[in-house]
């Protein structure tokens, strides 16, 4: 378009109806911002809930070995894990109660087993952010055990169960650094 | 040109025939080794559990094991009698030939929650009134076989140092008969023949697992310490090259190793109802000796 040319009445209703055009996108757009964060909201809701239904669930299952626990029972504890483990083979939160009731008991080389196998399944037990965190028994466990398990180890390289003990408190050792899977 | 064969056909025949014989006497000519194995239940069972087992170790050993099912009160007699040099035992009879013979430890056991050791405890029917142990006194009690470490030993020992007299504190007290023992206690208490009994934790354990019976069934009134589970030994004079190559065959079992019984081919661990093997040394089963000295069993027994 030169300077010297002039709009006609047909140039200037093109521009009206792309003025139009342009606010209306304009606020269609500024429209749609509110509603992509609703999805994201949403997604963390959905996030949240799901914990939260895990969270009664697992109280719920695990409620007679937890009962047993409390009340100082770890034999009944076990026995009753193993129950609940027949039914739910697998489940990352058996093993993690598994390695707690063992560690009560002083079976410290059974307690990292039962807490590595959990672990692997499902790092929420050692993430301290996590609801299911149990990151401060593991590290208790670790700092107790990982010095005796090493001498041990050391004076005994060809005994499998010893260096086994000791890859399972390194590995905890890893994971409680920030190491991953 | 004529080849060597059809110039000296006889001397072929012979060489082949040699060679086949040889071949076929492979086996034959290998040492044969005798382990004695402890009847748990009955001999059916121990051969069930342990001929895949002796068949592994004659294959990773290269020696022929011949596995010899032992009733556990015969046991310590045809060692003696020189009847087997290797043993497969549970860890009283381990510890009895240990300070009698000087056996040596070869590995032990691992089998469920408590790998290489198990304990004792003592339980009573839930709703029978009977929660604590003190309540024990005039009742029925039944123990386990008398030379199980954990089904009679660590119980009556759990009991004296608890105040409890099994001699002078229960109505009666029992050992039930014929095989299955250790079922037959468990069981015994859930249906009130006994009010209360000795029970292996590996049998709850094990029992709970099968569904046979249901944790809510039981109180377990107290618990013994855990003692090292089934052990093989050596005998004192048996070449420390073999107990060497059987600890090493033993250690590195793994739950894939298979051997072949009667044309099948059978997962070894599986088999014999074990989780792997463990090195323990002797001092492990110092809690053990304490206890039979304690309750004034054989070997330390004083009249």
């Amino acid at each position: 378009m030169t300077p010297n040319m002039k709009l006609d009445r047909f140039d200037k209703i093109l521009l009206f109806l792309l003025a139009i055009a342009a606010s209306a996108l304009v606020v269609y757009s500024a429209g749609s911002f509110p509603a992509k964060t609703t999805a994201i909201e949403t997604r963390s809701m959905e996030r949240e809930l799901a914990a939260q239904a895990r969270a009664g669930l697992l109280e719920k299952l695990y409620a007679p070995v937890t009962g047993a626990m409390q009340a100082g029972q770890y034999q009944e504890a076990l026995l009753k894990l193993e129950e609940v483990i027949s039914r739910y083979p697998g489940d990352a939160h058996g093993f993690i109660l598994k390695g707690e009731i063992l560690c009560r008991m002083g079976v410290l080389d059974g307690a990292a087993a039962g807490f590595v196998r959990g672990v692997k399944l499902n790092g929420d037990y050692i993430d301290k952010n996590s609801s299911f965190s149990k990151r401060d028994t593991i590290s208790v466990l670790v700092e107790k055990s990982l010095p005796s398990a090493q001498s041990a180890y050391k004076s005994s390289r060809s005994n499998p169960a010893l260096k086994e003990n000791l890859a399972n408190l390194n590995y905890l050792k890893s994971r409680l650094a920030g190491g991953c899977e | 040109m004529t080849l060597p064969f059809r110039r000296f056909p006889l001397a072929t025949i012979i060489l082949i025939a040699t060679l086949v014989i040889l071949a076929s006497c492979k086996d034959q000519s290998r040492k044969v080794v005798k382990i004695g194995y402890m009847n748990c239940n009955n001999e059916q069972e121990t051969r069930r559990r342990f001929v895949p087992l002796t068949r592994y170790l004659s294959d990773k050993v290269g020696v022929e094991f011949v596995m010899v099912p032992v009733d556990t009160h015969d046991f310590e007699k045809r060692f003696n009698q020189g009847e087997f040099a290797f043993t497969h035992t549970n860890s009283y009879i381990y510890m009895v030939l240990k300070e009698r013979n000087n056996l040596k430890l070869i590995a032990s056991e691992k089998r469920g929650n408590f790998g290489s050791r198990s304990g004792g405890a003592i339980i009573s029917r839930k709703g029978s009134g009977i929660d604590r142990l003190d309540q024990a006194r005039g009742k029925k009690f039944a123990f386990g076989p008398m030379l199980a470490p954990t089904g009679y030993l660590a119980e009556y020992d759990l009991l004296l140092r608890s105040g409890i007299d099994p001699e002078k504190d229960f109505a009666s007290y029992t050992i039930p008969s014929g095989s299955y023992k250790h079922e037959k206690l468990v069981y015994g208490v859930l249906f009130g023949q006994y009010d209360v009994s000795a029970a292996t934790l590996l049998d709850l354990e094990t029992m709970t697992k099968e569904g046979k019976i249901a944790a809510d069934d039981f109180n377990i009134l107290a618990q013994t310490p855990l003692v090292p589970y089934c052990t093989f030994g050596a005998a004192a004079n048996a070449d420390p090259g073999l107990v060497d190559k059987v600890r090493k065959a033993l250690l590195e079992l793994k739950a894939t190793d298979t051997a072949e019984v009667e044309g099948e081919r059978v997962k070894v661990l599986k088999a014999a109802w074990i989780d792997g093997y463990e090195e323990l040394a002797d001092k492990d089963f110092d809690l053990l000796r304490e206890m039979a000295k304690r309750v004034n069993m054989p070997p330390y027994q004083k009249f």
